[in-house]
């Protein structure tokens, strides 16, 4: 598929009375056309100044960002666009209503003031139309403030594609809505992009959101993109103990490589608890200090520790603790000091201070590099 | 002891309702403030129906006063001349002050903190100074702005006058153009900048968004704005005073200040009017408490994405808007104080041009500070420093009280309290002199004549914005920060003194700044309960004025201002130490 956005080597940085804060440190990207984009990270770490820089609201200190061949940014050639000249829509975090307007007006904004001349009749049938795509019809006359928060994000988005843009940004547009409601629109928003077919682009800090909407999920930390994917890659081996913590939960076992190994190959790893073995995520040199990380829903815990539990990766320790959290039983097993945490079926028998084995597939596991080491970026699919 | 102190802490968490020793706190705060605030008003209601005027004996009710005033035709005259005035620099200093507003605020200009400088340097000179200077500037014959057709073209006269509503109107507006700007500043930070940046994205450029979202989102808050700065400017006197009263153009409150200090002064005319301003002054608050209530419809929640982002100005954009930065400084500021210092050094006045250069001397100064003319001077400086020192101090600690009551305390009577701290707004400001000068002859006579009088006057005017700023705070401690207190045994007072006023320092050292500048620069007040023993400064600079001896009003006007300036300055550093200190 074609590329439609491209961001290269993006770089922002802010002067607070604090002193210099890296928003943003040589960001990469490509987004293909049509694709939903997701920019995934915690609280401040630069997924916002990211989007912005995109929309021309941050003027980024360095980098290239290029729409569908037209130059947005090109710090070599000391080219900037302005927003208003970007074709491209947005949705707020706050949604930006305008509240001296109307919900017709509100949609209509982009038609009368914008750059194209419309006939009114045209206007009124596009305000429509889009009113139509986000089931807001009826409700033109409507004062804007009067909107619930789910029809203001309607409303948002309406406004934001009604000019037909090639790309559409959205910046934690669900993030002020109820739990329900959030669900609600996290699927007509997946619905709706995907049958327009229009190039999107979503912040968010919330992984489930990431996973289920996006086709694909860049991961931020401090400024820096850390790895960037397919989400079932992304939760299936990520690329280091950033990508791993961030996205789900995970256990880290510390250790050293056996045997030097392919991507995709299988190693042993020596750590405290003996040999593991388990998937490389990329090729690494025999005795590379890596951490092995295993999702708790991957940890088939054996309550009473049968002595034949044989195999690989088999552990045993003591439960500490044991949390009923309705569709799973939330362990946490000391071993050898090291709280592990395992999620188990609810029908399983096993209570605190029960000696168990514990025990995960070698494919279930990958192998990360120790500590938030950045990877650089690579290109995707 | 131990007994006596769980009784505090239980009344106030129970809201204090029950605690006698509250109720007496809140009974003579409220009598305080009843004498400080209704009843000079009531005064004024009363003598406007009275056929006997302050002091004298006897007197029955009457509506005469009324039926006098609305028939005689200057009274119309002068309500006409007080809308247009109003209204004409209104508009003057709203177009300034939103303008500066918005480039200051949203836009990427250069030259932003000077502009920020120039504005509250503005505030630094006295309302009647500032209208001297002007005087000066427009004079037809020796005015600066005249001088290219007296000198060059060799005319009699310039097209400029300054008695004229035109110039009065122009003055008042470059005066208001800095409240304005401040608080609209305001507004603009508390508007969400999504609001504008969602324009943005849709393809709309900078000027059609600032006319098309930006303006009418405002529009509410600007509207309060007006009709807020409208309140005072019916009862504005320093600029109508110094510039229409020589003329002859009257708005109220020159009219209510000639018919007090006429022989034999006016009583009846003067409270009537006073009446009218008083009632215009209560409708327009209410309109603006409506309006500010329309206003809150529009308040969207500002999500957590709240950044304000600049407009990027184009170099010729840049290029004018540093040029109207430099031209405000140069009106507001740079021109009236150049002009009132060239007017201290020489004895008669001339324009500034070099062949009067022979004359200049710091003749005046000398005259004032160690010369015979030092008497009335330095009386006038140790009033004015008098009131500089007392006034905020007292206004603010009696606000820091008032609003504990008000905002803390669910005792009965804390909105009559909030109502009376809050009257002396609405009332404008000759009115409030009138009040004093009455209560002063009538019921305070052993003060009438000294400063005190002027003192307690000026508390009663400022108490009003002080309790606004100590509300505000009040709010923000978090009740439980007290409530620790009570509950480690420490009684109401010690709490008070060793929590809440602590905690509320900076907004009370923000709070005494202005009142402290206000107070120094006060006219109207001053002006009208003065006698020979009690003259302040800027009462000082007036007479020198309409005296006929410039350079005397000039020096000691231009050292009031270095004063104000120094007192600024002063509390900037003591405030930063402050917050430093937190
Ligand atoms: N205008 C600004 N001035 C100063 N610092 C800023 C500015 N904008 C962003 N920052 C800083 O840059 C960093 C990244 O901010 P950004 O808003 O991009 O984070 P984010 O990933 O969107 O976080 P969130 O999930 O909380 O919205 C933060 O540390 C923030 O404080
Ligand atoms: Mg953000």
């Amino acid at each position: 598929m074609a590329v439609a956005l491209q961001v290269r080597n993006l770089y922002k940085r802010f002067d607070t009375d604090q002193g210099e804060v890296r928003a943003v440190e040589d960001v990469t990207f490509d987004v293909e056309a049509g694709a939903f984009f997701t920019l995934l990270g915690p609280s401040g770490c630069g997924k916002s100044t990211t989007l912005r820089c995109i929309a021309g609201l941050e003027r980024p200190d360095d980098g290239d960002i290029t729409l569908e061949d037209a130059v947005l940014v090109s710090s070599s050639q000391g080219m900037w666009t302005p927003p208003h000249k970007r074709p491209m829509g947005m949705v707020f975090q706050s949604y930006a209503i305008w509240p001296h307007m109307n919900v017709f007006d509100n949609v209509a904004f982009p038609l009368k003031q914008g750059p194209q001349k419309f006939s009114g009749a045209e206007t009124r049938d596009r305000v429509l139309r889009a009113l139509a795509l986000v089931h807001l019809d009826g409700l033109e006359k409507r004062p804007a403030p009067q909107l619930s928060g789910g029809q203001q994000q309607r409303l948002a988005l309406a406004r934001a594609l009604v000019n037909e843009p090639k790309a559409l940004l959205l910046d934690e547009p669900l993030s002020n809505l109820d739990a329900k409601l959030r669900e609600e629109m996290r699927n007509e928003l997946k619905l709706l992009t995907s049958s327009l077919g229009i190039t999107t682009l979503f912040v968010t800090h919330d992984q489930l959101e990431a996973l289920t909407l996006s086709d694909q999920v860049a991961v931020m930390d401090s400024g820096r993109l850390v790895q960037y994917g397919p989400p079932r890659e992304i939760y299936e081996a990520p690329r280091n103990r950033f990508a791993a913590e961030f996205i789900g939960s995970a256990n880290f076992f510390e250790g050293a490589v056996t045997d030097a190994v392919e991507k995709g190959g299988i190693t042993g790893v020596e750590t405290a608890h003996g040999v593991l073995r388990c998937t490389a995520a990329e090729a690494l040199p025999k005795g590379a200090r890596v951490a092995v990380a295993v999702r708790p829903e991957n940890v088939i815990l054996h309550a009473g520790a049968p002595p034949e539990v044989h195999g690989v990766n088999v552990l045993s320790g003591t439960v500490r603790s044991v949390v009923y959290l309705g569709n799973t039983l939330d362990c946490l097993v000391d071993v050898d000091g090291a709280l592990v945490k395992a999620d188990v079926h609810p029908g399983e028998e096993v209570s605190e201070g029960d000696t168990v084995a514990l025990s995960f597939k070698e494919s279930a596991s990958r192998v990360v590099p120790v500590g938030t080491v950045v990877a650089e970026t690579e290109q995707a699919g | 002891m131990i007994g006596q102190q769980t009784t505090v802490g239980r009344a106030m968490r129970r809201g204090l309702r029950t605690d006698p020793q509250v109720l007496v706190v809140i009974g003579a705060l409220g009598a305080l403030l009843a004498f400080l605030v209704a009843v000079p008003l009531i005064l004024v209601l009363w003598f406007s129906f009275r056929t006997a005027g302050p002091g004298e004996r006897g007197g029955t009710f009457t509506v005469s006063n009324y039926v006098d005033t609305f028939l005689n035709p200057l009274t119309y005259e002068l309500l006409i001349n007080t809308f247009w005035f109003s209204v004409g620099s209104i508009v003057v200093g709203l177009v300034i002050g939103v303008g500066f507003a918005w480039l200051i605020e949203r836009t990427n200009t250069p030259l932003r903190n000077f502009g920020f400088v120039s504005i509250v340097i503005n505030s630094a000179m006295p309302a009647a100074m500032f209208a001297i200077a002007w005087v000066l500037v427009l004079n037809p014959r020796t005015g600066l702005v005249n001088l290219p057709f007296t000198a060059w073209l060799d005319w009699d006269k310039g097209p400029f006058n300054p008695n004229t509503m035109w110039a009065m109107i122009f003055v008042e507006g470059l005066r208001l153009a800095a409240t304005i700007f401040l608080m609209v500043i305001g507004l603009f930070r508390s508007m969400d900048p999504s609001l504008e940046e969602a324009s943005s994205m849709s393809q709309v450029g900078t000027f059609k968004t600032a006319r098309h979202v930006t303006l009418p989102i405002m529009t509410p808050g600007i509207l309060g704005v007006v009709v807020y700065i409208a309140t005072s400017t019916v009862g504005v006197f320093e600029i109508p005073g110094v510039m229409g009263m020589p003329a002859d153009i009257h708005v109220l409150a020159t009219r209510i200040y000639l018919a007090t200090s006429g022989v034999p002064p006016d009583y009846g005319f003067a409270t009537s009017l006073a009446t009218v301003a008083g009632i215009l002054g209560v409708v327009g608050i209410f309109i603006y408490h409506r309006v500010t209530r329309i206003q809150q419809r529009f308040a969207t929640v500002t999500g957590k994405g709240y950044r304000p982002r600049r407009i990027e100005l184009g170099p010729t954009g840049r290029g004018i808007s540093a040029a109207l930065i430099i031209l405000f400084f140069i009106l507001t500021f740079g021109l009236p104080m150049f002009i009132l210092f060239w007017a201290s050094l020489i004895p008669f006045y001339q324009a500034p041009l070099p062949k009067a250069l022979e004359f200049v001397s710091l003749d005046a100064y000398r005259f004032i500070i160690t010369g015979p003319g030092r008497h009335e001077f330095l009386q006038g400086l140790r009033n004015s420093l008098l009131l500089i020192l007392v006034v905020p101090a007292l206004t603010m600690l009696l606000s820091a009280v008032v609003s504990w009551f008000v905002v803390r305390s669910r005792a009965r009577g804390k909105a009559i309290l909030d109502m009376l701290a809050f009257m002396p707004h609405t009332v404008p400001g000759i009115v409030m002199g009138l009040a004093w000068l009455i209560i002063g002859l009538f019921v305070l006579s052993p003060i009438y004549g000294t400063i005190w009088l002027i003192v307690i006057a000026h508390i009663s005017l400022f108490i009003a914005y002080g309790t606004r700023t100590t509300n505000g705070a009040m709010f923000q401690i978090h009740r439980e920060l007290e409530e620790a207190g009570a509950m480690s045994g420490a009684a109401w007072f010690s709490t008070f003194r060793s929590i809440i006023m602590p905690l509320l320092m900076p907004s009370l050292v923000a709070g005494w700044l202005w009142v402290a500048i206000h107070s120094g620069r006060e006219l109207t007040v001053a002006l009208l309960l003065q006698s020979s023993s009690n003259r302040i400064i800027s009462a000082y600079v007036w007479q020198q004025f309409f005296g006929g001896r410039l350079n005397l009003a000039a020096s000691a006007g231009v050292l009031l201002v270095l004063l104000i300036i120094l007192l600024v300055i002063l509390t900037r550093v003591l405030g930063q130490r402050l917050s430093r200190q937190q």
